[in-house]
């Protein structure tokens, strides 16, 4: 016969055994969505932002990178590499062109070259409103690289991936 | 005796033989809409007239499994996944070369007749050559500047399904 005290006892142990599973051993992998999931919270904007919480959100996505990134998007001619420095005031002037905007990220496609640096293949779907009210629904495909630096996954670079090819 | 069975219908004994069913049945569903009919829903005009704005449809992926698309076949396009994808239709397939002239479709220099294609803009896409295990797929929405509209040439394996209907 069972003890129903001993099955709590057990189902209170497993739980505890996940949160610090989840807490202290995540994966690799479950460590990059995280991240990508956090700088689609930073992005996140909504009606009548303050500057200073612009200015915040910015700082924070601007510390998601290495010292130097690369941005490749071959659909506009985009080949880019710049200092860490220069992404927060494209952050800021992105943010003042719309109202209301989200960004969110599916279908990731991992890759670990080495045990430091690893390529992730995923669909990023861009939301936003315009200043004067036109809706943007942008859709992208992109692979981004990412390098392991003192334990936490930074971004190195994001390459455009283009899907239809005119 | 319905009113016992339609009783026993909704609220039925659970025993080993139920929850095997339900185990049965979740397996089941979860193969067929996970990997075989697809659902999604449209968003965004590039299909119209054909397709609309917030129609569902599933996306069946075993349409190619034996047969290679074909020109005018609608398609679904992956991205890196299939949680978002294209809806568009062939027009053009490898080898071929394509161009627009005047919102005309033309291929190989000789002009293709798209029934679907209710209005059109004039459309001015110098030739092109559709590279190897590609096809060329657009939107049946020609009634926008060219500029917005999102086509051109993928290659096949990013293809994963036609819709059902």
């Amino acid at each position: 016969m069972v003890n129903q005290k001993n099955v709590v006892i057990a189902a209170l142990m497993a739980i505890g055994a996940m949160i610090v599973f989840f807490l202290f051993f995540q994966s690799d992998e479950a460590k990059i969505k995280k991240k990508f999931y956090k700088l689609a919270e930073k992005v996140e904007k909504n009606d009548d932002e303050h500057d200073l919480i612009a200015a915040k959100k910015a700082h924070e996505i601007e510390q998601m990178f290495t010292g130097s990134v690369r941005i490749e998007i071959p659909s506009y001619s985009v080949d880019k590499t710049f200092p860490r420095s220069e992404i927060s005031p494209h952050v800021l002037y992105a943010r003042t062109l719309y109202q209301k905007m989200t960004l969110e990220f599916h279908d990731f496609q991992f890759q670990f070259p080495s045990e430091e640096k690893a390529t992730v293949d995923l669909t990023g779907v861009f939301k936003a409103t315009t200043r004067s009210g036109e809706p943007v629904n942008e859709i992208h495909e992109a692979e981004c690289t990412l390098k392991k630096i003192d334990g936490e996954w930074l971004f190195t670079g994001i390459r455009g991936v283009e899907v239809l090819e005119r | 005796m319905t009113g016992k069975r339609l009783q026993k219908f909704l609220f039925p004994t659970v025993n080993r033989t139920f929850l095997l069913r339900i185990l049965v049945v979740g397996i089941t569903a979860f193969i067929l809409f996970k990997y075989i009919l697809i659902p999604f829903r449209i968003s965004g005009l590039s299909m119209v007239p054909t397709y609309r704005d917030g129609e569902f449809d599933f996306s069946f992926t075993l349409k190619y499994l034996l047969t290679p698309p074909k020109r005018f076949d609608v398609v679904t396009v992956r991205y890196s996944g299939n949680h978002v994808m294209l809806l568009k239709r062939i027009i053009a397939l490898e080898g071929e070369t394509i161009a627009f002239k005047k919102g005309f479709l033309l291929i190989n220099g000789r002009q293709i007749d798209e029934p679907y294609v209710s209005q059109r803009q004039p459309w001015d896409l110098p030739p092109r050559i559709v590279k190897k295990n590609h096809v060329y797929v657009a939107g049946d929405n020609r009634n926008v500047p060219m500029e917005t509209h999102y086509f051109g040439q993928t290659p096949i394996d990013r293809i994963t399904g036609a819709p059902l209907w």
